[in-house]
């Protein structure tokens, strides 16, 4: 997959600072609603997606060509969330700041901005979180079987047979509100 | 919620402030290191004989090496083998964000990587595959897991019960058990660090099985494979039951090779390819992947191939197309 993050990534790496403003204008939309299938709250997911941008920009990984940005940049995010979620069912944590019902709309219609997009989103919200967190990857952030899996680490397969799973599961929600998407 | 510009500036700033941190840090380190050097005392933490480096991305690509690293040394054995499959070292730079985007386990000084993994609509329905209790995975390795974190024993990308798995040996495979939202699945990890192969009976027959356990052969296209449309899995049908043991007795029979990667460069990317789903009685599946010139694939093999000879294998490569 054509990954543009690279290019300002290594900009960045370089010493160009002004890459990351690219960077996070083109990623951080899809990695908060990405995280937010994980913790349900944006407003932790849009704190663990700034994480997520200081600890790749900080650690320097060498991307050796292998992998692109936008799937090192979820897979941290990915882990940020699951460190969050084995913190917060020890202590009790509180989001610094709030997320209000418009910015997550706003959020939405930015990032998904077709109204069809925006139904299936909302329907993937009633799913297992791991049902949502595959969709998402596949479907809205147009990664492919081996990017996903790298980011879930999990096998190919593994993930393969997630997705499977998960349409099924979509498809009875959308029917449940009588949408027939005969694109999933 | 910030704009994109407010977020931007606050990584920055928190970017300079981490910097500025660790270079305090550092001087102190340095200071200290003086004096641990006087007193002529060194500590070591690395794994023996290899530390741990699982390469990023997924399992079947050797170019984004998921399983082995491009380590080429032999260990050192009374038998020696064909080939041996890569073993799993640490890079020694600080960071080891390259080493860990596949799930992996330490047991008994080897990583295990994952495998297959087998889900459970019911709790325990899976339940027969599991064997002895041996530990606890420790789910402490991530990007940022120090050699020290690869050392300890059961570290591990998942947390959970470990076991082994009835049926297969031990210092090949173990499953971990994940349990969430009352779904239970077993997550099948395998040894493929610094193994020595001879024929494909040194994996397929003694390790997976398959001539005695295959109960089903289902296949995909190379493209469905590549576009992960795994509904379109279909039963191999059109091959006389001869035709697929001479298969299985071939695959069994050929020697390992291990091809070079710049010799053979965009091999994976060749086409026509096949992919094969072995369905074992004890409901694993075992995944080949065939590639003309009758080269058969494991995955995570990254370059080690059976080599069968064409009428065993074209029949089979044909009928899975």
């Amino acid at each position: 997959m054509d990954d543009p993050g690279q290019a300002n990534y290594r900009r960045f790496l370089e010493g160009d600072e002004s890459a990351l403003f690219d960077l996070v204008e083109r990623y951080n939309d899809g990695l908060v609603l990405y995280l937010n299938g994980f913790v349900g709250s944006l407003a932790v997911a849009d704190e663990l997606a700034e994480d997520a941008f200081v600890k790749l920009c900080l650690k320097r990984p060498r991307h050796r060509g292998l992998s692109s940005f936008k799937t090192w940049l979820y897979a941290i995010g990915r882990n940020l969330a699951l460190d969050y979620l084995r913190r917060a069912a020890r202590e009790k944590r509180v989001p610094l700041h709030e997320v209000s019902l418009a910015d997550g709309e706003l959020l939405e219609s930015r990032f998904l901005r077709e109204e069809q997009k925006r139904r299936v989103h909302r329907a993937m919200s009633r799913l297992k979180p791991e049902y949502r967190q595959t969709l998402w990857l596949l479907y809205f952030e147009e990664m492919s079987g081996k990017e996903a899996a790298a980011v879930m680490r999990k096998s190919v397969h593994a993930v393969e047979t997630l997705a499977y799973r998960a349409r099924l599961a979509l498809r009875r929600e959308l029917e449940k509100e009588g949408i027939a998407h005969e694109d999933i | 919620m910030k704009t994109y510009e407010e977020k931007a500036r606050s990584v920055l700033d928190r970017i300079h402030a981490e910097r500025k941190k660790r270079s305090g840090r550092r001087k102190t380190a340095a200071v200290c290191l003086v004096c641990l050097c006087a007193a002529a005392v060194s500590v070591s933490v690395n794994l023996s004989p290899a530390a741990p480096a699982v390469n990023s991305e997924c399992d079947s690509d050797p170019a984004s090496a998921a399983a082995v690293s491009s380590e080429e040394d032999v260990p050192s054995a009374a038998e020696t083998y064909a080939v041996y499959t890569d073993s799993i070292t640490l890079p020694e730079e600080e960071s080891t964000v390259m080493a860990d985007m596949i799930g992996c386990l330490v047991y008994q000084g080897k990583v295990y990587t994952q495998g297959e993994a087998l889900w459970g609509d019911e709790p325990g329905e899976n339940d027969a595959l599991l064997g002895e209790y041996v530990g606890e995975a420790k789910g402490t390795l991530s990007e940022w897991a120090t050699q020290e974190d690869w050392a300890a024993e059961f570290a591990s990308t998942y947390a959970g019960p470990v076991y082994t798995v009835n049926g297969y040996d031990p210092s090949f495979r173990l499953c971990l058990v994940q349990r969430t939202d009352g779904e239970e699945t077993l997550q099948f990890l395998e040894n493929l660090d610094g193994i020595g192969l001879n024929t494909g009976a040194d994996l397929y027959d003694e390790r997976l099985h398959v001539r005695e356990g295959t109960v089903r052969v289902s296949f995909l296209s190379h493209q469905d494979w590549n576009n992960g449309a795994y509904e379109k899995m279909r039963e191999l049908s059109g091959l006389s039951a001869e035709l697929w043991e001479a298969f299985l007795a071939a695959l069994c029979e050929a020697p390992f090779v291990k091809l070079s990667s710049q010799e053979h460069e965009g091999f994976y990317q060749s086409e026509p390819q096949g992919h094969l789903f072995l369905k074992q009685a004890d409901g694993t599946t075992v995944e080949l992947r065939l590639f003309a010139g009758g080269y058969v694939g494991y995955p995570k093999m990254s370059w080690i191939f059976v080599q069968l000879p064409g009428e065993a294998f074209d029949a089979v490569f044909e009928a899975c197309r």
